[in-house]
């Protein structure tokens, strides 16, 4: 089945934070009432019971200039090839066959390897449930054709759902325009970002603007940890295990032939 | 076929270890069983269900897991707090690593099967127990760390987390590696097993000590034994 | 916008942004407030190119979205603006054929018309008012208007409009507004290249416009750039007031107000000239234009409220309705400044918050303090329900300004009506687009609370059952009024009451009135709001057809205008773009050069058609007498640029004054403040020694206006939470405040305690050589709710508009320190 996808247009962004509602609502997430501490957003990141956040961010490169203010929808990015799935002891991820990163509440045991093997930071962990929670991409919406909360509440078109492939050729076409008016460092996200992300974004500067890591990258420990050490260094359990088995069977075979060698414990 | 030698209380004994490091070792060994089987749950990514199963499923794993790490922390507090001194002593007998202790590493796999072997004298700790004394309370040390650092993630740099994983990973393959092998010698080992008094009730028969601690015990009782025939 | 273009409503409509190419956004943060536009106007950026232009003192969300962003100080807009018709006119940028024939511009006016250092001719000091007789056009003996298509005749609106705003150069304009030149320039050259034939601007503005001692001016500003530029009546063009609320443009047209009467009819007053009907209809119908049918509105709307008990022998009940006093002003602040006397005994506040909302809101919490009794219908109990409560008196600790009360100081009675939410009751709004659509119910009402129209109808039910066995001549209207039964009597229908707004035929009151073209002045048919007439219709088995109700979700524009003429209805008689003559050449029949797409109607040899209804009389020929009068509400038929006689009470032209109160004397004229407003409190007006900072309040898109609804919503709370305050990174490095700070914002007036959000996208400006600094606040906060903080109305000014009464809430001196 053909990839689905967001494609996030900030050129077209508000920052209306309908996006954020109609995800709680959606997903019947309860507030979390934080006090304002001097920036729009509210939210310092994600959290058990927000799972699409809009950044702000004032960005002023000549002070003769105008100043710019950056905003960033941010949320899971659903990665083509995802750490968090990678890491969970559980199984608790899936990746359903159009590229949504599907988290399963009912097999996570909270233990949060996920949210810093993701290199988003993106799940996070709810404590009344002690389990891990983050966007679904709006899965059982998507399956039923709806597109998602998010998508569907967007007033500006900004957000958009659809088949991966095409999103992409209106992102080409899309930045190239931009570049032309007034946006050279216009580009898209989520192409190839860490093999390609199910949400792709088209950015109006260079991505560090938004916040967004440049080069992402899944740390080497994640890999190390998962290809290496767990499937052969938990080998030596095993051996020793053998090991103690075989002496076993050797020291007491051996005991009748070497009877003159009279230790501590032997008659 | 004996699988522990027996307890001779008709033979001299010597005493090895005291109460406070013998309880804080069983204690261990309990706790850290119950970690072991409760995180080989998740390390196995869950292909273990009825490992699972038995603690009431991964959540009562979890909990167990927990728990049983916290009680083995509060031994380890108990330890250095109670048996300060035998900390010390042992970290002692652990510098002076020397060259017996190679050779008898060295010759170690042969007497590990059974078969005849010179060893040279050893201090309180032979070669392979000095090992074993670095190596497991490394790896438990950095298995509580590095546990607590998972336990509480936001409290410490995302960094130090990540790396955790693979630390408490492999700290608990070799110390479960270490305590496989330490289990056996110290018990079933038909060289070793007297050992195994030494830890229960503290006390070794005192030609097991003479022949396998030869320096421990010329140093610990011998002196004392001469002085104890002198005022018979 | 009535002076200029003869109504006062949005001329296009929100899904029209979409057919502009410059969209000048000015006193407006519509991406906050209006998120809506921002999906049309992304929409042209992407498919016309279109380039969206923000003026604002702060960079807002808007800014951000737009192409091109100029500061201005509060205050200033008529300056900003008056400079642009100073380059219009330098640079001839101005739509010429469009001017001369759509507009006032070649009209002479008489002698006798002056302006002089801030005055025009006939300021009386004393009274503070303008006789405004002077400010007239010449007319011949016949009574019509004296014109020179040349515009050549010094004393034609074009030539005396010139001359105006010749002060208005690019230096002394930035000298006051504090706009950047260079951005100035661009803003200029950018916005008026829509004078071409086939270019087209629009202009949206909101209340950063209106909320000024001088917004009609700053309104009239636009009004005048536009007709220059030929942009009125066109799609994608027009002056687009933003209304604050999604029913706002509903509540002026069915009257809300104190001067007019539902469809935008001058209130009787207890003048002599008001005291019959025919001398009230010869008073206020005007000889020329559509408005000379106002006789059969009134007529009418009489037969609506009284039945059987308005005749032509009584005067169709005229005298049943009361007159206002013609030297009283009765708007919010003159209401709550009566009330601060102890004039008024009972308030009934409807949806309303004045703890919250109102101006100078110490004051007018005060006043509610003088009231017998209260009345407050809302979602939740709101701050203004709840005045009398300790919470409502606790004030930042350093507060000294208003004496502390408790609620045994408080005598008022207070009656709380739990209102149904808009999705527990079916009805219709009218949007900022005139569209007036309908709302099905989703959900029941929550416990026992009712729709807004359930209360009125009984109250209104229990009051003639009240008086219904009253003999005094005077309880009369009240006896005999017309009060439904709307359907049943137990629940009021909303078709039903649509119906008597539509209009019916007295001798067939099932049967609607098709337009308001046959509404009759003899009292054959009732109607209660001529613009509304046509709204209702028969299906063909007889029912009614509520045209709100429509939802044909299909663009009946063959060029893709987006009209949607047949979702929802919108008034006048379902005209989507107003003053639509306006978008074909004179002739009727010739699009403007290269602007094929966008013309709207036509002659088609014996009458106008086209996708949208024509704003014209269909069967008036373009060479017949006034056949080019697009501007059919206004006796002159033209667009007017100047503001004749009685139109407005400050001025033909908008003048640039200094807000009320404002850290600069007027660098443009010695007349400091707009000459025609009334002051209401003048020792409250603050000085720049003791409050140096320039203040503003806005709103963000995450809370609706006072609040009420959105601070009690907690997803809502989340977004934003606290009252903040912005300044500039200068001025908090002089006052030693740090981003996320608790402040105190203090003025003549009142303190408030707010977090400090100490931003890049507020800078100082440089005004007359002097750096100033300036603040906004958010004024959603109140102490209900989970999103809690102190109001900011307690800071702003209880002074309004010369002509509107609007509270002058953007602009106002303050100072600030940290908490």
């Amino acid at each position: 089945m053909a990839l689905k996808t967001n494609l996030y247009d900030v050129s077209k962004c508000t920052a209306c934070r309908g996006c954020i509602i109609a995800c709680k609502d959606w997903n019947q997430l309860p507030a979390v009432i934080e006090p304002f501490k001097g920036n729009y957003c509210t939210h310092e990141d994600t959290n058990g019971d927000t799972f699409t956040i809009m950044r702000f961010m004032e960005y002023e490169e000549d002070p003769a200039d105008d100043v710019k203010w950056h905003f960033l929808k941010y949320q899971c990015m659903h990665c083509l090839d995802p750490a968090c799935m990678k890491v969970c002891p559980r199984h608790a991820y899936t990746k359903t066959d159009w590229g949504a990163t599907f988290h399963d509440p009912e097999k996570c045991v909270g233990c949060q390897y996920c949210t810093y093997a993701c290199p988003f930071h993106i799940p996070k962990y709810r404590k009344r449930e002690d389990k891990i929670t983050k966007c679904t991409l709006c899965v059982e919406r998507v399956e039923a054709g709806l597109t998602p909360a998010c998508t569907r509440t967007c007033p500006t078109g900004a957000l958009s759902f659809g088949d991966r492939h095409e999103l992409l050729d209106y992102a080409e076409e899309r930045v190239k325009f931009l570049r032309a008016n007034g946006f050279p460092n216009a580009t898209i996200y989520g192409k190839l970002e860490l093999g390609g992300l199910n949400k792709l974004y088209i950015l109006t500067d260079t991505p560090d603007k938004f916040g967004l890591p440049i080069d992402p990258k899944v740390s080497s420990t994640i890999p190390a940890w998962k290809d290496w050490i767990q499937p052969y260094v938990g080998w030596l359990i095993p051996l020793a295990l053998a090991g103690s088995a075989f002496s076993f069977v050797t020291t007491r075979i051996l005991a009748g032939k070497h009877e003159e060698h009279a230790e501590g414990g032997h008659e | 076929m004996q699988l522990i030698p027996e307890y001779r209380e008709d033979l001299p004994r010597v005493e090895r270890f005291n109460f406070v490091a013998r309880m804080t070792h069983w204690g261990h060994t309990v706790t850290f069983i119950l970690c072991l089987l409760t995180g080989l749950v998740l390390f196995l990514n869950s292909g273990a269900d009825w490992l699972a199963a038995i603690f009431g499923g991964y959540n009562g794993a979890g909990l167990v897991h927990r728990i049983a790490a916290v009680t083995l922390t509060i031994f380890l507090v108990i330890f250095v707090i109670f048996d300060f001194k035998g900390i010390i002593n042992w970290v002692k007998d652990l510098l002076r690593f020397g060259k017996d202790d190679i050779i008898f590493v060295m010759k170690f796999p042969l007497e590990f099967l059974g078969f005849p072997v010179k060893m040279p004298p050893q201090t309180r700790f032979n070669g392979g127990e000095k090992g074993n004394s670095m190596l497991t309370p490394t790896c438990v040390i950095l298995l509580v760390l590095s546990g607590y650092i998972m336990w509480f993630p936001t409290i410490f740099p995302a960094g130090l987390v990540r790396i955790s994983y693979p630390i408490h990973d492999i700290a608990m393959v070799l110390a479960t590696f270490m305590v496989c092998m330490h289990g056996y010698l110290g018990s079933f080992h038909p060289g070793s097993g007297e050992s195994f008094w030494g830890m229960w009730k503290g006390t070794v028969r005192e030609d097991w000590a003479k022949h396998h601690h030869a320096i421990w015990y010329e140093e610990t009782y011998a002196d004392k034994t001469d002085a104890d025939s002198d005022a018979e | 916008m009535s002076p200029s273009f003869g109504r006062g409503a949005m001329t296009n409509h929100v899904v029209d942004l979409k057919n502009t190419d410059y969209a000048l956004i000015m006193g407006s943060n519509a991406a906050e407030n209006h998120p809506i536009t921002m999906k049309w106007l992304t929409k042209a950026r992407l498919e016309r190119g279109a380039k969206i232009i923000h003026v604002d003192p702060r960079f807002t969300r808007t800014s951000q979205i737009a192409d091109l962003y100029a500061p201005l100080r509060s205050g200033t807009d008529i300056a900003f603006l008056g400079g642009m018709i100073k380059y219009i006119f330098d640079n001839k940028r101005y739509h010429k054929e469009y001017v001369v024939n759509y507009t006032d511009a070649s009209f002479i006016v008489k002698e006798g018309f002056d302006f002089h250092d801030g005055l025009f001719s006939g300021y009386d000091p004393a009274k503070g008012q303008y006789d405004n007789s002077s400010w007239d056009y010449e007319v011949d003996a016949e009574g019509k208007f004296i014109t020179d298509p040349t515009l050549e005749h010094p004393r034609c609106v074009f030539q005396l409009m010139k001359k105006h705003y010749s002060r208005y150069d690019i230096d002394s304009v930035c000298n006051i507004t504090g706009t950047p030149k260079n951005k100035y320039l661009q803003v200029l050259d950018m916005f008026t290249q829509s004078s071409a034939p086939n270019k087209i601007g629009n202009i949206m503005y909101a209340m950063g416009t209106t909320q000024h001692t001088v917004g009609t001016q700053n309104v009239r500003s636009y009004a005048v750039i536009q007709l220059l530029l030929g942009n009125m009546g066109r799609p994608g063009g027009g002056v687009n007031a933003l209304r604050g609320e999604n029913n706002v443009q509903g509540s002026t047209d069915q009257a809300l107000l104190f001067h007019i009467i539902p469809g935008y009819i001058t209130s009787p007053s207890n003048s002599p000239a008001h005291k019959t009907l025919d001398a009230f209809l010869a008073k206020e119908t005007p000889k020329t234009g559509f408005k000379v049918n106002q006789p059969k509105w009134v007529v009418s709307l009489l037969k609506a409220w009284y039945g059987d008990a308005a005749t032509p022998a009584n005067d169709f009940a005229y005298h049943y309705l009361p007159k206002r006093d013609v030297n009283k002003n009765y708007s919010h602040i003159a209401m709550f400044e009566a009330m601060h006397r102890g004039e008024i005994d009972g308030l009934f506040i409807w949806g309303g918050n004045p703890v919250v909302g109102g101006p100078h809101a110490n004051k007018e919490q005060e006043a509610m303090c003088n009231l017998k009794w209260l009345v407050a219908a809302d979602l939740w109990l709101t701050e203004s329900a709840d005045f009398w409560t300790y919470q409502a008196w606790e004030r930042p600790a350093s507060e000294t300004k208003v004496k502390k009360r408790t609620p045994a100081d408080i005598k008022t009675e207070v009656f709380f009506l739990p209102a149904a939410a808009v999705y527990e009751k079916e009805g219709t709004a009218a949007n900022t687009g005139r569209w007036v659509q309908y709302r099905g119910k989703a959900a029941e009402p929550v416990g026992d609370s009712r729709p807004d129209l359930w209360f009125i109808y009984e109250i209104g039910k229990r009051i003639q059952a009240a008086y219904a066995n009253s003999k005094d001549p005077k309880d009369e209207p009240i006896k005999n009024m017309t009060w439904g039964p709307y359907g049943s009597d137990h629940e009021p229908d909303v078709v039903e009451v649509g119906l008597e707004m539509n209009g019916y035929y007295v001798d067939d009151p099932r049967k609607p009135v098709p337009g308001f073209p046959k509404l009759a002045a003899d009292g054959s048919t009732a109607c209660g709001n001529w613009i509304y007439c046509g709204q209702m219709t028969t299906k063909a088995n007889g029912d009614l057809d509520y045209k709100p109700m429509w939802r044909d979700n299909k663009d009946n524009s063959k060029t893709g205008l987006g009209l949607y003429s047949n979702w929802a209805w919108c008034w006048p008689v379902n005209r989507r773009v107003l003053y639509n003559r306006c978008s074909v050449q004179p002739d009727g029949v010739t699009p403007w050069p290269g602007d094929e797409k966008r013309q709207l109607i036509g002659w088609a040899l014996d009458k106008w058609v086209g996708d949208d209804v024509p704003d014209f009389n269909t069967s008036l020929a373009p060479d017949a007498p006034g056949g080019i009068n697009p501007f059919i509400m206004r006796p002159e038929g033209k667009g007017c640029l100047f503001a004749a006689k009685g139109s407005t009470k400050d001025g033909p032209f908008p003048e640039h004054y200094e807000p009320w109160e404002s850290p600069f004397p007027n660098l443009m004229s010695k007349q400091d403040k707009n000459p025609a407003v009334k002051v209401w409190e003048p020792d409250k007006q603050a000085t720049p020694d003791k409050y140096p900072i320039i203040g503003t309040t806005y709103r963000v898109v995450e809370h609706w206006q006072t609040g009420a609804l959105t601070r009690n919503l907690p997803w809502l709370a989340e977004l934003m939470p606290d009252m903040f305050v912005e300044m500039s990174e200068q001025l908090a490095k002089i006052k030693g405040i740090r981003n996320g700070d608790k402040v105190i914002i203090t003025t003549i007036r009142g303190d408030v305690e707010a977090v400090a959000c100490v931003t890049k996208r507020f800078k100082p400006f440089v005004v007359g050589g002097r750096t100033v600094h300036q603040i906004g606040t958010v004024w959603h906060f109140g102490f209900k709710g989970y999103a809690k903080g102190d109001p900011a109305n307690r800071l702003t000014p209880h002074i309004g508009d010369a002509n509107t009464m609007i509270p002058e809430y953007k602009a106002w001196l303050c100072d600030v320190r940290r908490a």
